[in-house]
């Protein structure tokens, strides 16, 4: 199998963090990706400032912000009057004091939690993951966000490397539809 | 009966990962690696930084009564040397550095101000430091298993015993 190829040009990234070695450090990853340089923000406030106004690609921020906690901020950003940039894609990074936010990031609505320090393979690897992985969003009023039941698994390498592989179906859609009707029922999975 | 609602949004990074072109993975990791190899200078620099700044608020103690929110700012610096010693390699700072959060961090919960477990551990922070004198990886443990009895001898919990270990954190 080959390896994954991905083409993060052009996508804009907004990085959260406190400590300017710590932006700089994952600054300089995301454009060995060869992604863009990413809009920096320090602060929750600094996020929702821009947010209102523009949208990104992808959010990559530190669980706990000066002025108010990632969770919290997810939760603001997943809302439904925020629209199309509800669904952007968001990586939560947890140093080690962090990590009893761990269980608060995947309930508020994270996609993906990364312990710090973050290595290049770990961090490409993941947002490869969020890229290939179509992963169903689940909006049942006191959850906004990614369905929280999925399966740990490798980023699929194998797909969109043939050029018939666009056309196979992708029944993931399906089986996640027929999940959220079980719940929804309130039914046994 | 609660209403859920599924969507399948397709995101627009989604979308443009998925154009031709780009860069192979093990070219991507490499040219990340390198990148953060050539900060290791200005890290260097940090985990001074952050240990000056640990000392300095160590020694403004009196009486070896220290108050809950200079721990609490001993906490903040001693977890991003965790992440910056981890990031270029220096895992005996690191562990020492866990091993000070999980200390300090049971300072603040246990709600007292007894700052002789913070000063052993900055004490050996210091003999851990890229640049100090070599330890042989015998004296390393030695210091690292000293530094596990006084979190044993106050009781105090591991953070690390708390992380929930799902899935998605790996």
């Amino acid at each position: 199998m080959g390896q994954a190829r991905l083409n993060l040009k052009g996508v804009q990234a907004l990085l959260l963090d406190s400590d300017p070695f710590s932006r700089g450090l994952i600054s300089s990853m995301l454009r060995g990706f060869g992604m863009d340089q990413p809009i920096i923000g320090q602060t929750g406030a600094d996020a929702m400032s821009y947010l209102n106004g523009n949208g990104v690609d992808l959010c990559i921020m530190e669980a706990m912000l000066p002025d108010m906690s990632g969770p919290e901020l997810i939760r603001w950003l997943r809302r439904p009057e925020m629209e199309k940039i509800r669904f952007v894609p968001v990586v939560v990074l947890t140093s080690y004091a962090q990590l009893r936010l761990v269980s608060a990031a995947r309930d508020g609505g994270a996609n993906i939690i990364v312990r710090k320090p973050v290595s290049p393979q770990a961090l490409f690897d993941r947002i490869t993951w969020i890229a290939r992985v179509q992963r169903p969003f689940i909006d049942a009023g006191n959850y906004s966000g990614p369905d929280r039941r999925f399966q740990q698994i490798d980023p699929v390498d194998g797909i969109w490397k043939r050029a018939d592989d666009r056309g196979k179906e992708n029944t993931a859609p399906k089986v996640a539809n027929k999940l959220a009707e079980a719940v929804a029922k309130g039914q046994p999975q | 009966m609660k209403t859920v609602m599924t969507f399948f949004p397709e995101t627009r990074l989604a979308k443009l990962a998925a154009r031709p072109g780009g860069v192979m993975r093990d070219m991507a990791i490499e040219n990340a690696k390198q990148s953060v190899e050539g900060m290791r200078g200005e890290g260097d620099d940090a985990i001074k930084r952050e240990m000056d700044e640990i000392e300095k608020i160590l020694e403004g103690v009196e009486d070896n009564r220290i108050p809950v929110e200079q721990t609490k700012a001993i906490l903040r610096h001693a977890d991003q040397l965790v992440t910056l010693a981890a990031t270029f390699g220096y895992e005996p700072l690191a562990r020492c550095m866990r091993s000070l959060c999980d200390v300090a961090d049971g300072v603040v919960r246990a709600n007292i101000d007894d700052a002789a477990p913070i000063a052993v551990h900055v004490h050996s922070m210091r003999l851990l430091a890229p640049g100090s004198a070599v330890l042989s990886a015998e004296q390393v443990e030695l210091v690292l298993g000293e530094l596990a009895k006084i979190l044993t001898h106050y009781e105090f919990r591991s953070i690390a015993a708390d992380d929930p270990q799902i899935p998605m954190s790996r």
